[in-house]
């Protein structure tokens, strides 16, 4: 009788613990191995996209002071010819993630989309290389909403969208000015 | 508040589950023969979603992102999924027998039902907060539950039509009707867009 | 059944995509490129034989009790490891399968070989099962993600077809009814193809689904319930 109890409710429970702590350790081991590179790679891929939004830019360092509502990171040239910001601001389906690229002037180089989850073929109208060209060589965006500035065009039907954009050079630039320039 | 709005309507018309990012086609079409049944299943995957997402999200933040083992989400999640299903179950067979009547069918089936793994993990990577999560997963369910119900309709007028080449009847006719019913939810796409914009 | 047989099965005859109907969900979504498709069905084998080898190992230990939990522990192990080395050698392919990849465990084709071949047959046999079906899939979703590919954006391989003609891609087939709508065709062409050789699938099957059984019978008690 004793017996059967534990064949019938006891050993269930020991097979289905030891399956789950192996995995997990096998888990463990894989992760171990995989992890240095998924970071390196994540970091290469990083430092390639700076490079698109600051191009006299070669490799970056974290800037560690203090960021400014909205910033997730700021990245400053090793050369010191500028910084790449990158921050987020609320779009229609989640936030939408921009870098901005801006040189030791205070000037925006370039601008790109790093993640959104904006609807294909309306918001993303919004992230073209054509649309996010005209942020290139401000100084500064006169801030609030994009329907406010007469420089920037939003696209019709992806306001939203556009403000996000918009909104998150904004605070990148306020950024350059936290940090006081490219030191 | 907006935002919330914002999420539900893209996850019940723009982004549908079913009719835009392919999450639970299986019971999409194997279901949804039936209008009550179909309804059931929708009413179903609802709830489960909302329970996963109210256990699964703070799993990932309290305890898998603080220890750095990020490494286990699916498995973590899957089991919690799982175990889930087999509570509610339970719960509605002894408690609540009209419901587990109506509802309890279709429990089994969900566990494998890959939008409700996909509304959990979705809802980690796209950065939602607790409450955005939780509404983001109702949206879900009902964004399925209305595919579910429309897809009904049309497949109850289908099984009049004459004159279905041989070879397409079935299966392959069956998915020129969701062809046809995902192209029509893409007419949405900027209706949300044009309120809160 | 001969072992070849055990494994070309799921290659035409037992197809797993175009005759038995599982793994509608990664088969609509991921098809946007023949690449992506090719990916996927890659990621997916792996995690099938390796599920395969390891449950058929194990047949004897796993209690019936927990065995579906037992599967899908083992199933997510592997999943998260395709995940995790997608993410360090592939990190493109890692970035355009994105959610699909960890929602390979709730992919019907590996629970459902798993309980129906891996439990009951030896470990060489389910290996070769999981091979076949495993390439079944893989040519179904490269085959499909070529046609949309083609038709959707001009390339086959990312390779521009259409340079140099005034053809404008039909972007359609690569939004979800563009999805929906070469599955169809192309399980027609099957049906077409296979008419009197095959048993022709009429609904949306749960044979090769490890819920078959409990779904089944719900639905039957559901009907005689009213």
């Amino acid at each position: 009788m004793k017996n059967s109890v534990f064949r019938e409710n006891v050993f269930p429970v020991i097979v289905l613990v030891c399956i789950c702590l192996i995995t997990t350790l096998a888990l463990a081991g894989t992760y171990n191995v995989a992890n240095p590179k998924i970071v390196e790679n994540q970091r290469k891929e990083a430092d390639e996209a700076r490079m698109l939004v600051l191009p006299s830019g070669d490799s970056f360092t974290q800037y560690e002071g203090k960021l400014s509502e909205g910033v997730i990171d700021c990245y400053i040239a090793d050369n010191k010819s500028g910084m790449a910001v990158t921050a987020e601001y609320k779009g229609f389906g989640g936030n939408v993630e921009v870098m901005v690229g801006i040189d030791a002037g205070g000037n925006v180089t370039g601008v790109t989309v790093t993640n959104h989850s904006e609807t294909p073929g309306l918001g993303t109208k919004a992230m073209t290389e054509k649309y996010l060209s005209q942020y290139g060589g401000l100084n500064q965006v006169t801030g609030g909403h994009i329907k406010d500035d007469p420089d920037i065009d939003a696209i019709t039907g992806a306001t939203i969208t556009s403000n996000a954009v918009y909104c998150s050079v904004e605070e990148a630039l306020e950024q350059f000015d936290e940090c006081g320039g490219v030191k | 508040m907006t935002s919330i709005l914002i999420i539900m309507f893209s996850v019940i018309l723009t982004n549908n589950f079913v009719l835009s990012q392919f999450l639970g086609i299986c019971p999409f079409l194997g279901v949804s023969k039936k209008l009550d049944s179909a309804v059931g299943m929708g009413v179903a995957v609802t709830f489960v979603m909302v329970l996963a997402t109210a256990a699964t999200w703070p799993i990932e933040v309290y305890i898998l992102d603080r220890y750095d083992m990020g490494y286990l989400q699916t498995v973590v999640f899957i089991l919690v999924i799982a175990s889930l299903v087999q509570l509610v179950e339970m719960t509605l067979k002894k408690y609540m027998p009209p419901l587990y009547k109506s509802l309890g069918v279709f429990l089994p089936l969900i566990t494998t039902n890959c939008a409700v793994l996909g509304v959990t993990i979705m809802n980690i990577t796209d950065g939602y907060n607790y409450i955005e999560s939780l509404f983001c997963s109702v949206g879900a369910g009902i964004g399925f539950l209305l595919a579910m119900v429309l897809f009904a309709g049309l497949r109850e007028k289908l099984e009049n039509c004459k004159g279905i080449p041989d070879c397409f009847q079935g299966v392959p006719i069956t998915l020129i009707t969701a062809s046809v019913l995902s192209m029509a939810f893409m007419g949405f796409s900027g209706v949300v867009e044009g309120i809160f914009g | 059944m001969s072992k070849l047989q055990i494994m070309t099965k799921g290659i035409i005859k037992e197809n797993p995509v175009l005759v038995l109907l599982l793994g509608t969900c990664p088969t609509l979504a991921t098809t946007t490129s023949a690449v992506n498709g090719l990916g996927m069905g890659v990621s997916t084998m792996a995690v099938l034989i390796c599920s395969n080898i390891v449950i058929s190992l194990l047949k004897k230990v796993i209690p019936g009790k927990v065995r579906i939990p037992c599967y899908i522990v083992v199933i997510a192990g592997f999943v998260t490891i395709v995940q995790l080395l997608l993410k360090a050698y592939l990190p493109a392919l890692d970035s355009a399968l994105g959610l699909f990849i960890p929602l390979i465990v709730v992919n019907c084709i590996i629970l459902g070989r798993a309980e129906m071949f891996a439990s009951k047959n030896s470990v060489i046999d389910s290996a070769l099962d999981g091979l076949g079906m495993g390439i079944g899939f893989t040519l179904a979703l490269g085959i499909m993600g070529l046609i949309r590919e083609f038709f959707g954006s001009g390339t086959v391989f990312n390779i521009s077809v259409y340079a140099g003609t005034s053809i404008t891609p039909a972007g359609i087939f690569m939004l979800a009814p563009g999805g929906f709508f070469v599955f169809a065709i192309l399980v027609a062409a099957v049906n077409y193809f296979t008419k009197d050789k095959s048993v022709r699938k009429k609904e949306f099957g749960c044979k090769g689904c490890m819920m078959a059984d409990s779904c089944g019978a719900a639905c039957e008690r559901k009907e005689a319930d009213e």
